[in-house]
């Protein structure tokens, strides 16, 4: 290559501008849905009856379109402007950058389509089914390339803190999906997790919480360090801090992972680990915010009048905020109360909010007007943005926080005589659905502040001098950092980019080790003389469904070890009740009661009511309607193919079970059919999507382990005094 | 006595009086334009043709990292870099050279100077690092250095040359290195093994937990093989010389517990010590990395400082002056010394006559007169006009030399540091415990035995003691380093909180050292026009008292005036309008200071006070240090009368103001009083500095103070010593806490060892929490020093 | 648990492969400079020539 080739070539803004829109787009499509969902969790009458818009798709796009949407693409602005100038050059190549920002458009536009069809993996967070997870994995390894080549031919010796952060955030997101990502397709649209159960809730919380920290931490300290210096005009407070803070960080959230399985089926000594792992990130974390909030000391006059740095100091604190709660939050005994409620809503929507959005909008406060070399159309209508955020945020946050606790301690209370003081679970939601009102106010305001900042940045855009000028390094005769060792063949080797990454995999591999070893081995602890039913063709086409719907967002299916939660919904879970669940559906939330030992709880026919108007069977429900469940036909034509890719994953069906998948499960669904004609049903359901998801239902908790001398009894015994322990009121409503 | 009056208009000028600022330097000035200087003008000009405009854009509202300061003088040659004896001391033979740039302190400078590639032809590459101002380049082949030097220095900066001391560079860098290195091996190892002794507390049992375990083992196995290799170092070393330092328990506690552990694993047995084990050692690295960190920075900067004062010689050869540093002279050698310049060698004056100014042997900061065969000594400065000196003896041999080889010789005796003598003693004490528990118990329950002095070991791990007092010292340097006080060393700090007497030199010390005129006082004539007369006769005297008179008189215009001369050692004369003017001492029987006169064909016309003027902190500081229980004195080579008034002047009584003192007289004094502290600037002090009990040399002596001084003040503030004198007590408060804590802990941790009431690993346990108690003490300080020592936001 | 014993030995390369890599950034000084970094990142070249 001519060495000089790059001497006159300019920066590559054109990506980070097109970045920047897409921020812009994707934030306020993000924050919109989320509006939308705020508010049909306050009334259910807002999911009109329309599958496509039914919370349990639109909140997996809310999520997808704020994480992978909004902060991607302001993750990607960041990295682009700063790698360029922090690297002196150019970005490796113009191609790869394109193909980069259009290759993750198509993504999130596939995404938004697939998941409004209820094409999911029901897998939160990693929703997205195998063809798109592939077309990540590809963006994503053409980003990696773009960077690393970036790197690799950076005039700069030194790689400034930010770029760490970077190199961090793009291999351990390489791991992290792809090793969440090993699925088993059916079709084009439908595959199963090649883990099961217990393992595969490791993974995927492995992978969770690593999302969390490696696509809304680390790229945004990166972020941080690179832009807080920068608009302030003064360097990070301390250099070496940032330095320790970043191995520190890198080192330890990997293994905080299991933080969120707390009391579940996970062996003791893996939560002990998330959790003392989680108490350790306290010390790097506010390591990150003292050093980003004392960089700014001296400059707190210029905190109140520019709009970059209010921004970014807000953003900062809450940072240290989110970064304080999330390790209280990790112990046993607050996660205790705190698991399952909104509690958790507020403290991801004050790291999201606070955190990653208003450092974007911060960045992008710095950004605009540079690369469009113009200045901010109105500080004044920042600033009414700032406050307008901020009091969003602040009504959310506050509104959450008081429903959470509200709700967790509703569900704990136990009256004198040792019963539940609320046996229904539907009278805690209608103690907090006047809070959800409120926290939909609270999202309302952010959104509208995202308007006043669209407006903003749309005038400042507009009012730009047309002839802009691209900006370029100052490249001739600087010096190429290397050319001592040029000469020496070992030269790509040592390059520290090199270096990182295998530093960074070094570090990412252990942790992906050691919470993976137990997985793969867990075998070992689930007692071959347990062994659950696995479920039946019906039942699987059930379980699709319920993936469909994504049931999975308001409903565990996991009952934590204490006595209200026994009470309430029956014996603790089991992880050897899970090994053939692909994928798990334990849940993080409760904004319904746990489904674990649902089955046989309810005859068949109230499911049928209740899917069709769950106020009918529980007044003050919140749950919408699923008529199109007793109107969609059931597809059992794939139910062979599913069951033989299952058995693929480690499901013990027999080949006959495979050969007559369909005859079975229309044989159980005429069965189930029948049975609802019996009980003042319409006839000829044996088709419809509700048989398949009675099918299912009634099998959660049936599947329970069969110990080995008596099959049949200790499958139903462990239930039957916990179903005697719930009133029987709902029946009553039964004809 | 009083000083006589100051006409209100003949004040001095202010610097801001101009109003108009430079645009390149930014300072004010007086005149037109849009430029202070020709120089500026010169480098604006260049840096915007240079396509290089935008350092102004940089510079607006730049961050600077360290206050501003003038560059103390400009306009040195640099021909000599390029001569080859000379280059090679200079570069190194891979074309690397270093400056040390005076000037540097903001983001714009960086900018400016990583830039120079593009500025001066033959650069390879260039970094500075700000940190100490340093400029490394690479040269490309042959590429001379002297436009290099010559280029920064017009552009505002002021490059020392540093020798390429490679050997002793690449030594020290290569053993942080393995430090560093030895310290992350020992980061990474601790982790990963936490990550196996987290489940194993968790309660991870039969396959996981052996797993574990022996995991455990093989990522301890680089921690003991490899990361604790200086502590078996150490340990060896003081037990072949009979000696007890600290890294023998800790050594023993490694090896005993380590194979406990090990021993432990292969049996079955569930305790295993290995997280504990690699946690201590990490910790040990840590702060002893961060230790020889900050001793090195200061020893760097200590350095670096000297080369302020790096004397040139101008050999001269065929008629042609040619630079070399001094080392390279020999007897016999001719060399011409400059105006302003020091002597670089003993020897005789050759040709031409001037004046020197002697003040490092006798503290008159008067010259005195030479002449062509008068011997003269190295060190004195060149006050007058340009001479050639015969080189006599070689620097080594001069009398400056030999000062200096005497000074080096009588090398202090170590004071004993309070902690390393009482952990000596603690060791052994431990050792013998430790060694005694296990013999008690060998006989009937040996695993008990050694439960117990492994436990014994590892709790009373004296690591908060030892670790913690450097670790004091280091910080409390570093917070006087960032306030520009270079203390040499921890001992030096020590020894600070003992001062009880303070003794000043006056010159340059309790003064500004150098003249400026007090008043003038016009007893006949026209003022204006004897104000011009004085100026006509003293515009072009490279003396001392006539520079003061110029820098009075700017502005005033000059009058044509014949055979101008200057006779040494008297006075300047010459005649104007026709008359004969002079100007000579008057000695003046009511003023304690210089007097000189101006005389109109033998008739006095003006009469002008100088004086050297006291630093106006003087008295407060003074004050304070008496208020603090110090006795106070000056010390001077200077006549009685003009101590007595700078005595009352600064608050002291006429008793504690000792003039007329020869050097040797002065360092008799400072021996004589205990705990002495003296405050100096010249090599006149430099014996006294020594013998002090704590020497401190101020900004703008020359090298020779700086060796023998304990602390060094880079600005040239008397309110520093306060300052030190509080940052020594406290630091000693500081450390009886330490000690108070670490004896607190150790009882109690030892007890339980002994009486068998903690297994190991509560003691690998309680013992990380004790260091960090007192490391948390020492980082912390007191509040007395948080507040004085505030870093500047 | 046969799985593990490929995993056993995976792991330990790997954590040789972490020190092999802090080993290779010490030697290429990057740690050397102290805090010039954070303060050269402040500038941008960002007139055009």
């Amino acid at each position: 290559m001519d060495p000089h080739a790059n001497e006159i070539a300019p920066y590559d803004d054109k990506v980070v501008k097109q970045f920047v829109v897409a921020t812009l787009v994707w934030g306020f499509v993000g924050l919109l849905l989320g509006v939308i969902i705020a508010f049909q969790l306050a009334s259910w009458k807002l999911n009109f009856g329309l599958p496509w818009i039914s919370f349990g798709r639109l909140r997996p796009l809310h999520t997808n379109a704020a994480i992978f949407a909004f902060a991607g693409n302001a993750v990607f602005a960041a990295v682009y402007y700063s790698t360029q100038r922090l690297c002196k050059t150019r970005m490796f190549n113009d191609g790869l950058s394109k193909i980069h920002f259009w290759g993750w458009q198509l993504i999130i536009v596939l995404a938004a389509v697939t998941l409004l069809f209820g094409i999911t993996t029901g897998k939160e967070y990693a929703e997205l089914e195998w063809p798109v997870d592939i077309l990540i994995a590809v963006v994503w390894v053409i980003f990696a390339v773009n960077f690393f080549g970036t790197l690799w031919r950076r005039r700069e010796k030194h790689l400034y803190v930010a770029l760490w952060f970077y190199i961090a955030t793009i291999v351990t997101v390489a791991v992290l999906h792809i090793v969440n990502s090993v699925e088993l397709p059916v079709s084009f649209l439908k595959s199963y997790p090649a883990y099961a159960g217990v393992q595969d809730a490791l993974v995927q919380w492995w992978y969770g919480h690593n999302a969390v920290a490696f696509f809304l931490t680390t790229p945004f300290l990166g972020l941080m360090y690179y832009f807080v210096p920068k608009a302030v005009g003064r360097p990070i407070y301390s250099y070496r801090l940032s330095i320790v803070h970043f191995w520190a960080l890198v080192f330890i959230y990997i293994w905080a992972g299991p933080h969120h399985l707390l009391y579940t089926a996970l062996p003791d000594w893996a939560q002990t680990l998330g959790m003392v792992f989680s108490l350790m990130l306290w010390a790097p974390s506010w390591g990150g915010t003292v050093n980003g909030l004392l960089t700014m000391r001296g400059s707190w006059d210029k905190v109140r009048t520019e709009p970059v740095l209010k921004f970014l100091a807000a953003g900062v604190t809450f940072y240290g905020m989110s970064t304080f709660e999330g390790p209280l939050l990790s112990i046993k005994s607050v996660n205790l109360l705190a698991h399952y409620t909104d509690w958790i809503v507020a403290h991801v929507h004050g790291g999201t909010l606070g955190w990653n959005a208003f450092l974007t909008f911060g960045m992008l406060f710095y950004l605009v007007p540079k690369l469009w070399k113009t200045e901010l159309y109105s500080k004044k209508l920042a600033d009414y943005q700032f406050w307008l955020g901020f009091l969003g945020i602040m009504i959310y946050i506050l509104s959450m926080w008081t429903a959470g606790v509200t709700q967790g301690l509703m569900l704990q209370a136990i009256d004198g005589s040792g019963r539940l003081m609320y046996p229904d679970f539907v009278a805690t939601v209608i103690r907090i659905v006047p809070l959800y009102w409120v926290r939909a106010v609270g999202g309302t305001l952010f959104l509208l502040s995202f308007v006043l900042m669209l407006y903003n940045m749309w005038m400042t855009v507009k009012l730009a001098p047309k002839e802009v000028v691209e900006e370029r390094p100052i490249l001739k005769h600087v010096e190429h950092f290397d050319d001592g060792i040029k000469q020496n063949r070992h030269r790509k080797l040592e390059g520290l980019p090199v270096v990182m990454t295998v530093l960074a995999v070094g570090a990412i591999l252990v942790g992906t080790i050691i919470e993976i070893l137990p997985t793969i081995t867990m075998h070992e602890y689930v007692t071959v003389t347990n062994k659950p039913v696995p479920y039946t063709a019906l039942e699987v086409a059930g379980r699709d469904i319920y993936l469909r719907e994504g049931c999975y967002n308001c409903h565990s299916q996991m009952i934590r070890p204490t006595v209200p939660e026994s009470l309430r919904y029956g014996k603790p879970s089991q992880g050897d009740e899970f090994i053939y669940d692909h994928p798990f559906q334990w849940g993080s939330k409760r904004t319904g009661p746990d489904l674990a030992r649902l089955g046989g709880k309810y005859p068949d026919m109230w499911h049928f009511r209740h899917m069709d108007d769950p106020r009918v069977m529980t007044p003050g429900s919140i749950m919408p309607a699923y008529t199109w469940m007793l109107r969609d036909k059931t597809e059992f034509m794939p139910l062979r193919k599913k069951l033989a890719v299952l058995k693929t994953a480690g499901v013990p069906y027999t080949a006959d079970q495979i050969q007559n998948a369909e005859q079975d499960a229309r044989a159980q669904a005429k069965k189930i059919a029948d049975g609802l004609v019996a009980q003042g049903g319409p006839r000829n359901m044996e088709d419809r999507e509700i048989v398949a998801m009675i099918a299912y239902l009634q099998k959660l908790g049936k599947a329970a382990p069969v110990a080995a001398p008596a099959p049949a009894v200790p499958a139903a015994a462990p239930t039957a005094p916990a179903a005697a322990a719930v009133p029987a009121a709902p029946q009553g409503g039964l004809p | 006595m009083t000083p006589p009056p100051v006409p209100a208009t003949l004040a001095l000028p202010t610097p801001q009086s101009g109003g108009l600022a430079c645009r390149h330097c930014g300072l004010a000035f007086i005149g037109s334009g849009d430029f202070c200087c020709r120089g500026c003008e010169n480098v604006f000009t260049l840096l915007n043709a240079s396509g290089l405009g935008e350092y102004y854009d940089i510079r607006e509202g730049a961050y600077c990292f360290q206050p501003p300061q003038p560059v103390s003088w400009k306009g040195e040659a640099f021909g000599h870099l390029d001569s080859p004896e000379v280059r090679a001391v200079y570069v190194t033979p891979q074309g690397e050279a270093r400056f040390f740039v005076e000037g540097i302190h903001c983001v714009a400078c960086l900018w400016l100077l990583e830039r120079l590639p593009r500025l001066v032809p033959g650069i390879r590459s260039c970094r500075l690092d700000v940190s100490q101002s340093l400029l490394t380049l690479t040269l490309e082949a042959g590429a001379a250095l002297a436009p290099i030097a010559a280029f920064i220095q017009g552009l505002g900066y002021r490059p020392h040359a540093l020798p390429a001391d490679q050997d002793a560079e690449e030594l020290q860098k290569r053993e942080q290195k393995r430090a560093l290195l030895r310290l992350g091996l020992a980061a990474a190892c601790t982790g990963n093994i936490m990550l196996m002794a987290v489940p194993l507390y968790g309660g991870a049992t039969g396959a996981f937990g052996q797993l574990f375990r022996w995991l455990s083992l093989v990522i301890y196995l680089p921690v003991a093989f490899w990361g604790a290799v200086p502590f078996y170092r150490t340990a060896l070393g003081a037990l072949r010389s009979r000696q007890m330092n600290i890294d023998v328990p800790i050594a023993l506690a490694i090896v005993v517990g380590s194979l406990v552990s090990t021993f432990n694993l292969f049996t079955g047995s569930p305790h295993i010590y290995f997280d504990s084990l690699a946690a201590l050692v990490f910790l040990l690295l840590a702060s002893r990395y961060y230790l020889r960190q900050v001793q090195l920075r200061s020893a760097r900067s200590s350095q670096l400082l000297q080369s302020f004062f790096a004397p040139i010689a101008h050999r001269l050869a065929d008629g042609t002056a040619y630079d070399v540093p001094p080392e390279l002279l020999k007897v016999g050698d001719l060399v011409r010394v400059d105006n302003g310049e020091r002597l670089p060698a003993d020897g005789v004056v050759r040709e031409g006559a001037s004046q020197l100014n002697a003040a490092w042997l006798t503290g008159e900061h008067l010259p005195v007169a030479v002449k062509a065969g008068d011997a003269v000594h190295a060190g004195t400065v060149n006050e007058g006009p340009a001479f050639v000196l015969e080189v006599g003896k070689l620097l080594g041999e001069s009398r400056l030399g030999q000062i200096l080889a005497q000074l080096e010789r009588e090398a202090r005796s170590p004071i004993i540091g309070m902690t390393d003598r009482v952990s000596r003693h603690f060791l052994t004490v431990v050792l013998v415990m430790a060694v005694g528990i296990f013999l008690a118990f060998a006989a009937t329950h040996p695993a008990e035995g050694l439960n117990r002095a492994l436990s014994l070991l590892i709790v009373t791990c004296p690591c908060a003691l030892a670790l913690a007092t450097p670790l004091t010292f280091s910080y409390a340097l570093a917070r006087a380093y960032r306030k520009g006080y270079v203390v040499k060393s921890g001992e030096a700090l020590e020894r600070l909180s003992q001062v009880r007497s303070v003794f000043f030199d006056k010159t340059g010390t309790l003064t500004h050292g150098e003249l400026v005129v007090e008043g003038l006082t016009h007893v006949a004539g026209d003022p204006l026009r004897n104000r011009r007369l004085l100026l006509t006769l003293e515009q072009s005297s490279l003396h001392p008292i006539a520079r003061a008179i110029r820098h009075h008189l700017e502005g005033e215009s000059t009058l044509p005036v014949e055979g101008l001369e200057e006779q040494v050692g008297v006075g300047l004369r010459g005649r104007v309008e026709g008359r004969m003017l002079e100007v000579k001492a008057v000695p003046d029987p009511a003023s304690v200071h210089t007097c000189v006169g101006l005389l109109e064909d033998g008739l006095l016309l003006t009469r002008v006070v100088l004086r050297d003027r006291l630093r106006s902190e003087a008295p407060s500081v003074v004050q304070a240090l008496r208020e603090a229980g110090c006795e106070v004195a000056i010390l001077s080579g200077d006549a009685r009368p003009v101590v007595a008034a700078l005595a009352r002047e600064v608050g002291l009584p006429e008793s504690q103001a000792l003039a007329a003192l020869s050097p040797e007289a002065k360092h008799a004094r400072v021996e004589a009083a205990p705990f002495s502290l003296m405050v100096g600037d010249g090599a006149n002090d430099a014996l006294a500095l020594r013998k002090a009990h704590v020497g401190v040399a101020m900004h703008g002596g020359m090298d020779l103070s700086l060796k023998v001084a304990d602390v060094y003040l880079s600005h040239p503030d008397l309110g520093a010593l306060v300052d030190l004198l509080v940052l020594g007590r406290e630091t000693r408060k500081v450390l009886w806490r330490n000690f108070g804590l670490s004896i607190a802990y150790n009882l109690v941790g030892g007890i339980a060892a002994l009486g068998g009431w903690i297994n190991p690993l509560a003691a690998a346990v309680i013992m990380p929490l004790s260091s960090i108690t007192v490391l948390l003490s020492s980082t912390l300080s007191t509040r007395e020093v948080r507040r004085r020592f505030k870093e500047a936001a | 648990m046969s799985v593990v014993l490929i995993l056993l030995p995976l792991a330990l390369l790997l954590a040789l492969g972490f020190v092999l890599g802090f080993v290779w950034s010490v030697k290429k000084d990057q740690y050397e400079e102290g805090d010039t970094p954070a303060i050269r990142m402040l500038i941008d070249d960002s007139k055009p020539e």
